[in-house]
């Protein structure tokens, strides 16, 4: 909306039809893994970075995206589309400590959640490893930098069209269509197509796009129904509580966490037998977060937001908030919720190796576990595990995974790309194995339904192709426009493309109506003396331009209508429509004095300056015209006056050829063969006619263009113009 | 999108149906191609239905209805329209508007229906009216189906209101926009509006000289003029009555107030009495997106909302308002048009006394209470007049007693029996019909009567809203909310009597116990004295002898009264009205807080928009010439034209013949685009294949010698400079070396005593020098 920043790049119009062409779709993250979710898509001049996160299994720099593989001083806009820290934990140090200048773009609940769950994310990576990748600081300038969009809103960005879409996962969750040229990508970052307690399904987007960027976490498993889901995950917990376990259920802050809160609620309400067991929420994150919940209520689906009209769901009246793990009395079998969900360190970790060698215990995985995480090892069931002190402890607590993790399955997404049918897809975030599995299951499916999609799944740095045609229309309005379109009609005009891209073709006079800008005018005045009789010169000019159709009528206006036609015995002539001629004779004698001035006047413009050349030239040229010049123009005059095409011909080629004699050099004509031969400081042209089409043959290729540009010219004063399409 | 190689599209139609002049409703019909959009659907304070009348005539063509305001305004009649005069189109608004409107409806039902029989229409209609919207997000791309296929509608904020709307209707390639009330200020709880930079040169601009010839203070001083006018009204021990609209403006005030309120500490109250408070506040919570990005980096920074006040208290009855201290308060009232609502009661009460302010921060409208009282504000006060007195009707509703109730509860018996009756018919038909029938008959024996029964027959408030009002407050303030057609106490009022039964549950008294709470005597019962010296008068401590029973019903009776606002609604009450008259001894004071661009913006942003065609509505004749002829005037020279129409007088625009050509890669491949401003440019030559454009046979295709542009000859002064050419200024034209002179043309029809067209004249004789110069002037322009 705002002007774009200043222009680092060339000039767009260099980059030419041809960058148009392809789109390239480069994962600097997230190919073929999941974790730091990074994907740059560049298209016609424009590059959009999608997403820009961390990997969990990694620290520090190494858990960054690839972001040498760019000039990201390039990139135009950052969309994140979501709050989880492999898709956004990495924006603030590509704000702060990258040559990054472009805009950043997320949902209203996203940059309120991000700017929570970051903070966090500082203080926790500045304990863990040294040195922080970014310091609170930095964060702050990055929201600061971050502008929000709506979902539904289309925003445009220098040229770049984003639309959000909801994408279910979690609150503020959104797929991005990004639309240039004509270009629709979709990416769906991770999104979820069933709703669940709290979130509404993805969209379906209205228009259908050229590429899908989709998520493989789930590669081909199918999600169980909720229902069961939900059934399995509280028997679990019930059974272990009630042999006099404890369970942990390792979650990311914010998101799933939610979810399961309300779901236990719900369970712990409908059996009072549990109430002596205690829930706790060890994520201050989450209670703070809570406000965030409150407040964009409406991007949640409509159960929750009836339930918000009576009293808010958040509300938990089994959920204690553990502020600390001091506050937190193990003394029997509890339930607790903690953070963070693979179990890398933090207060789940603790927990975890303290309960993992009683068998009574209970650790329930609800999120997707990254590979090189404990969470992950652990669902391999290994008989021991390491613990962060690098003892090995025996592993006797029961491990579960239950994925509450909003990714789509494969009937989802396979059914969403049925729906848009887009004929390009990109696989990332997901695992290589699963993701062949993905592609194979979903090229097998379009093939069975004779759907054309070509399917793509790239490492990380190895960019992907995809050839575009670009179309582009015009809307032809104005003048132009009343006159109803002709097949194989001439069109000419100007080409104007707005700032929303919109594009039409309209009359140079239309500027004014269809835009801001006005068609500029120069008109030029040009005296010169002369120094013979007007009559001779009037004769030339009409020898020169008249018998020709339009450009030919040499007018006479009379001295008094003129307004520089001026004094006593001037005379005005219009040449070509273009061009007057004011001839003033020197005080004192008569038209026939053979002294006097004459003022040319017209619009520049590049057909009027040609005329103007021309009749400059005659008027100088008066008595020294070409030789042959006035023999010529005198048997044209004739041949057309008796309708004899050939004579026309042959004559118009003798004009030609005193033409071209004066300009270059030595010229002759062979009027059997309808040759011109032209000699120039040593080089030959020869001009042969082929029924009206001229054809310049020369060794030298710039002179041979000089001599058809000026052919071109001499011709064009010649033949009739249509002055329809001047007008 | 694309209107295809059809032929000439149909025209364009705008009729204005109300709102002409300024300070009325706004109500407009623009026709594209045959699809009728009604453009806002606004009444005026009379709630008149005689005034509607344009609007009722051409109610059966229109196919959407577009809302840019949640104010009656903007969309006072949508529930007549809706719920009484079959308006079955979609209406489509931005969520806040949906929802602020809604709220707005019901305080405009409740406040009315609370001083008068107000059966214009009632809550279910405005239910049913606000069923009928979609909600919309700012610039969200809506493409309509059906017969509006090819016409997309986006909303753009308006600033104004919380989700004041300019709306865009994109149709065939052009742009129509209408925008009304806009404001370009951010203010503290919204941004300013994307008029500016969403639109260049629409097709249509509709829009408004409300302001044209006003100036607006900065920002700061009125603020400040406003809070020193509050404080010191306060200190000098007065209160102040700030009559406020429902939900609109409402929220600024807030905020400013908050704020103040929060910065000084004060401890005078800050009330907000609105049947509709709670509702208001909270919907305003959860729409943060929709404000000032600063109060969303509040939520985002502090996670603190900034509508959860700390200082506002929020009142939905007049007896709540009477439970605070008494002393100087400020109370922030609906209506804002005095002409009902707690605003009129309070100004009854409080206008007399010379300690008291009554503060407007909008204009009210022409012909009412409010708009009156006003006047009285410019007015400067003459030390020796008496003080001016306002008559008006003072109004409220009492219980029916005496032989009025019984004559009421006869014909509500005979409704009865007529119902019983019809249900008896019904047992030989049943026919679902017939049930509407019975009870439309029933109304109609009802309906004849001085009774609130019709009118509140229907009545049933939005769950949502009913939600907050007692999650919140406990107490509704909607009257005419818990009784059903049968009179009946419905669910709302059930559960009040059972909250009151819980309350005295525990507490049945034991069969032969001796007393109700201390069954035994304590000895000091019959000291002279307690500890502390001071001698006992046991009268104090004795408790009233009433039964628990007696307390029970007293209880109920409570939750009842608190329930309904302070007129239990089962009993039958009637409107008491009486001429009174008000002496003014008040302070009136006028503040702009209207959040309307002032004049000077106005034209500023409307020249710069520069639609081709631009209707300007809705301002007094005078603003409206002014503003039309300055407009006429700066775009000129971009052949746009101002219409400012009359009342019912349609304006026809021209259908403007298009056609659209695909460009084929090859065509593109020659063409070099030329960035200029915030266009880009191109000579295109071809040949028309429909549907395609193809690149014409070999010729110069990319260059046509089109100028574009506009040069200063001071710009030219410098480039000459740089050429080395020198040039010096004289009498206005640019003398250059070898007698060349470079001078301006006078616009067209300028009527300039030199000579017209427009543009540079180079005038010189033929030499070398010339032509260098010609080609230094040709360098400044953009050539294509």
């Amino acid at each position: 909306m705002s002007a774009p920043g200043p222009k680092r790049k060339a000039e767009e119009g260099a980059a030419g039809p041809d960058g148009d062409a392809v789109v390239q779709v480069l994962p600097l993250g997230a190919g073929q893994e999941v974790g730091r979710s990074c994907i740059i898509v560049r298209y016609g001049g424009k590059m959009v970075m999608l997403d820009c996160g961390v990997h969990p299994g990694f620290f520090g720099l190494a858990s960054l995206p690839f972001f040498d593989e760019v000039d990201l001083a390039e990139v135009d806009v950052m969309l994140v589309t979501h709050f989880h820290l492999d898709h956004c934990a990495a924006v603030p140090y590509v704000t702060g400590h990258t040559p990054f200048r472009g805009r950043v773009l997320m949902t209203h609940a996203t940059k309120a959640i991000v700017h929570t769950l970051l903070k966090d994310f500082v203080k926790v990576s500045r304990g863990g490893s040294g040195e922080g990748l970014y310091t609170e600081k930095d964060l702050d300038a990055a929201m600061e930098k971050t502008e929000v969009v709506d979902f539904h809103q289309t925003v445009d960005v220098g040229g770049v069209r984003v639309t959000a879409y909801r994408a279910g996962h979690v609150l503020g969750a959104a797929m991005f269509q990004v639309e240039i040229g004509g270009m629709r990508l979709l990416y769906t970052g991770d999104y979820s197509r069933i709703p669940d307690r709290h979130m509404p399904p993805a969209d379906l987007p209205d228009q259908r796009p050229h590429i899908v960027v989709v998520e493989s976490t789930y590669g081909v498993s199918r999600h169980l129904p909720r229902e069961e889901r939900e059934q399995r995950f509280v028997e679990r917990i019930h059974t272990a509580v009630a042999r006099g376990g404890r369970v942990l259920l390792p979650v990311v802050a914010l998101g799933r966490a939610q979810e399961l809160l309300l779901i236990l609620e719900e369970y712990w309400e409908r059996h009072p037998e549990l109430h002596g067991v205690p829930i706790y929420q060890a994520s201050g994150l989450a209670r703070r977060a809570m406000g965030v919940y409150q407040a964009y209520i409406e991007m949640m689906n409509d159960d929750i937001k009836a339930a918000f009209t009576v009293a808010n769901p958040f509300q938990f009246r089994h959920i204690s908030h553990l502020k600390s793990a001091a506050q937190f009395d193990d003394v029997g079998p509890c339930v607790v919720m903690a953070t963070p969900s693979m179990l890398q360190s933090g207060v789940s970790r603790e927990l975890f190796e303290a309960w993992c060698e009683d068998p009574r215990n209970c650790v329930v995985i609800a999120d997707f576990a990254v590979q090189g995480t404990l969470a992950r090892d652990i669902l391999g069931n290994p008989s021991e595990v390491m613990t962060r002190n690098g003892v090995k402890v025996p592993l006797r607590m029961q491990v579960d995974a239950i994925s509450f993790s909003a990714h789509a399955d494969f009937p989802q997404t396979s059914e969403f790309l049925d729906a848009l049918q887009p004929p390009h897809v990109v696989l990332v975030h997901g695992e290589a194995t699963e993701m062949a599995r993905l592609k194979k299951a979903l090229e097998q499916h379009a093939a069975a339904l004779g759907i054309p999609r070509t399917l793509y799944m790239p490492k990380v740095t190895q960019p992907v192709l995809i050839e575009h045609r670009a179309e582009r229309a015009a809307k032809v309005v104005g003048r132009l426009g009343e006159k109803a379109p002709s097949q194989g009609g001439a069109v000419r005009g100007l080409l104007v493309q707005g700032r929303g891209g919109e594009r039409s073709l309209l009359h140079a006079d239309d500027l004014p109506r269809f835009t801001k800008l006005h068609p500029g005018r120069v008109v030029q005045r040009q005296a010169l003396a002369l120094h013979r009789p007007f009559s001779e010169v009037r004769l030339a000019l009409e020898m020169m331009f008249e018998g020709t159709q339009g450009a030919g009528d040499l007018g006479r206006v009379d001295a008094a209508g003129s307004s520089s036609g001026g004094g006593s015995g001037g005379v005005v002539l219009r040449i070509g429509g273009t061009v007057t001629l004011a001839y003033q004779p020197s005080s004192g004698g008569g038209a026939a004095n053979s002294h006097g001035s004459a003022v040319l006047e017209w619009v520049s413009g590049s057909d009027a300056d040609m005329v103007a050349d021309a009749v400059v030239a005659v008027v100088l040229q008066a008595a020294g015209a070409p030789p042959g010049m006035e023999g010529a123009e005198a048997a044209r005059r004739k041949a057309l006056a008796a309708g004899d095409t050939g004579g026309v011909e042959a004559a118009e080629l003798s004009i030609l050829t005193a033409l071209l004699g004066a300009q270059f050099g030595p010229a002759r004509v062979d009027e059997d063969q309808g040759l011109i031969f032209v000699e120039v400081d040593g080089q030959h042209v020869v001009i042969a006619n082929k029924g009206g089409a001229f054809k310049v043959e020369c060794s030298d290729a710039a002179l041979r263009g000089r001599v058809e540009r000026a052919l071109g010219r001499m011709r064009a004063a010649l033949s009739p113009l249509d002055l329809g399409d001047l007008d | 999108m694309a209107a295809g190689s059809s032929g000439a599209p149909p025209g364009v139609r705008f009729t204005p149906l109300l709102g002409v002049g300024g300070g009325q409703p706004l109500s407009y019909l623009l026709e594209l191609a045959g699809f009728a959009f009604l453009l806002d659907c606004g009444w005026s304070d009379a709630y008149d239905v005689a005034q509607l009348a344009p609007v009722l005539a051409v109610l059966p063509r229109v196919d959407a209805v577009l809302l840019s305001h949640s104010d009656p305004q903007h969309l006072g009649a949508l529930p007549y329209l809706v719920g009484r005069a079959g308006l079955a189109a979609p209406v489509y608004a931005t969520s806040p508007v949906h929802k602020m409107g809604q709220m707005a409806m019901y305080d405009q039902y409740l406040s009315r229906q609370a001083q008068s029989e107000f059966d214009t229409f009632n809550l279910d209609d405005v239910d049913a009216a606000f069923a009928r919207v979609t909600p919309l997000r700012y610039q969200q791309n809506l493409a309509l189906s059906g017969k509006g296929v090819g016409i997309t509608l986006t909303p753009f904020a308006a600033g104004h209101l919380l989700g004041g709307a300019v709306w865009r209707i994109r149709w065939g390639g052009e742009d129509f926009v209408y925008a009304v009330d806009y404001n370009h200020r951010k203010e503290r709880h919204l941004n300013g509006t994307a008029l500016e930079s969403a639109f260049q040169r629409p097709a249509l601009l509709i829009s408004d000289a409300l302001n044209a010839l006003q100036s607006a203070p900065e920002k700061s001083t009125k603020e400040k003029d406003l809070l020193e006018a509050v404080m010191t009204t306060l200190r000098g021990d007065g209160s102040v009555l700030l009559p406020i609209d429902t939900a609109g403006r409402l929220l600024e005030l807030v905020l400013l107030l908050e704020k103040h309120w929060s910065e000084h500490r004060l401890t005078y109250p800050l009330v907000l009495l609105s049947a509709m408070a709670y509702s208001t506040l909270e919907f305003a919570k959860s729409q943060l997106e929709w404000m000032n990005e600063a109060l969303t980096r509040q939520l985002g920074h502090a996670r603190d909302n900034p509508f959860s006040t700390r200082f506002l208290k929020l009142c939905s009855s007049r007896e709540e308002l009477s439970h605070l201290p008494h002393g100087p308060k400020l109370v922030l009232a609906t209506l804002p048009s005095l002409e009902a609502g707690f605003s009129r009661n309070l100004f009854a009460d409080w206008a007399e006394d010379p300690r008291n302010a009554v503060v407007f921060v909008t204009a009210a409208e022409e012909g009412t209470l409010g708009a009156r009282v006003q006047a009285l504000a410019s007015g400067t006060q003459q030390p020796g007049q008496p003080p001016p007195t306002v008559t008006m009707l003072r109004a409220h509703r009492v219980p029916l007693e005496g032989q009025e109730l019984e004559e009421h509860l006869a014909a509500q018996a005979a409704a009865a029996e007529a119902t019983a009756a019809a249900q008896a018919a019904e047992t030989a038909a049943a026919a679902a019909q017939q049930a509407v029938a019975a009870a439309e008959a029933a109304a109609a024996a009802d309906g004849g009567l001085l009774s609130p029964r019709a009118s509140r027959a229907v009545p049933r408030v939005n769950s949502v809203a009913i939600g907050h009002l007692r999650s919140g407050r406990g107490s509704g303030g909607a009257p005419g909310e818990v009784v059903a057609a049968d009179g009946q106490p419905v669910e709302e009022q059930r559960e009040a009597a059972a909250t009151a039964a819980c309350l005295v549950e525990g507490f049945e008294v034991p069969k032969g116990a001796a007393a109700p709470l201390f069954p035994f005597e304590d000895e000091w019962e019959h000291a002279a004295w307690d500890e502390y010296g001071a001698s006992l008068d046991y009268s104090d401590f004795e408790m009233e002898a009433k039964g628990f029973k007696a307390m029970e019903t007293e209880l109920a009776a409570e939750a009842e009264a608190e329930d309904a606002g302070g007129a239990p609604p089962d009993v039958p009450t009637k409107v008491v009205s009486a001429p009174i008259n008000v002496t003014v001894r008040a302070r009136v004071l006028r503040f702009d807080f209207e959040g309307r661009s002032d004049g000077r913006s106005m034209r500023t942003m409307l020249a710069h928009v520069a639609p081709r065609q631009l209707i300007l509505m809705h301002g007094a004749p005078e603003a409206t010439a002014a503003l039309a002829a300055h407009l006429q005037r700066e775009l000129a020279g971009l052949l746009a034209t101002v219409h400012t129409p009359a009342e019912g007088q349609a304006v026809e625009l021209p259908a403007e013949p298009a056609y659209t050509l695909a460009l084929c890669n090859e065509l593109m491949a020659g063409v070099r685009l030329h960035q200029i401003g915030d266009y880009r440019l191109a000579w295109v030559e071809g040949v028309s294949q429909l549907p395609q454009l193809l690149p014409g046979a070999g010729s110069e295709a990319g260059y046509g010698g089109v100028f574009i542009g506009d040069v200063r000859l001071s710009q030219l002064k410098q480039a000459l400079a740089a050429a080395g050419i020198a040039s010096e200024f004289h009498a206005g034209s640019l003398y250059c070396a070898g007698h060349v002179v470079v001078r301006r043309r006078q616009p067209a029809g300028g009527g300039g005593d030199g000579e017209e067209g427009g543009g540079l004249l180079v005038e010189g004789a033929l030499s070398e020098e010339y032509y260098r110069i010609r080609e230094v002037v040709y360098a400044q322009y953009h050539i294509c």
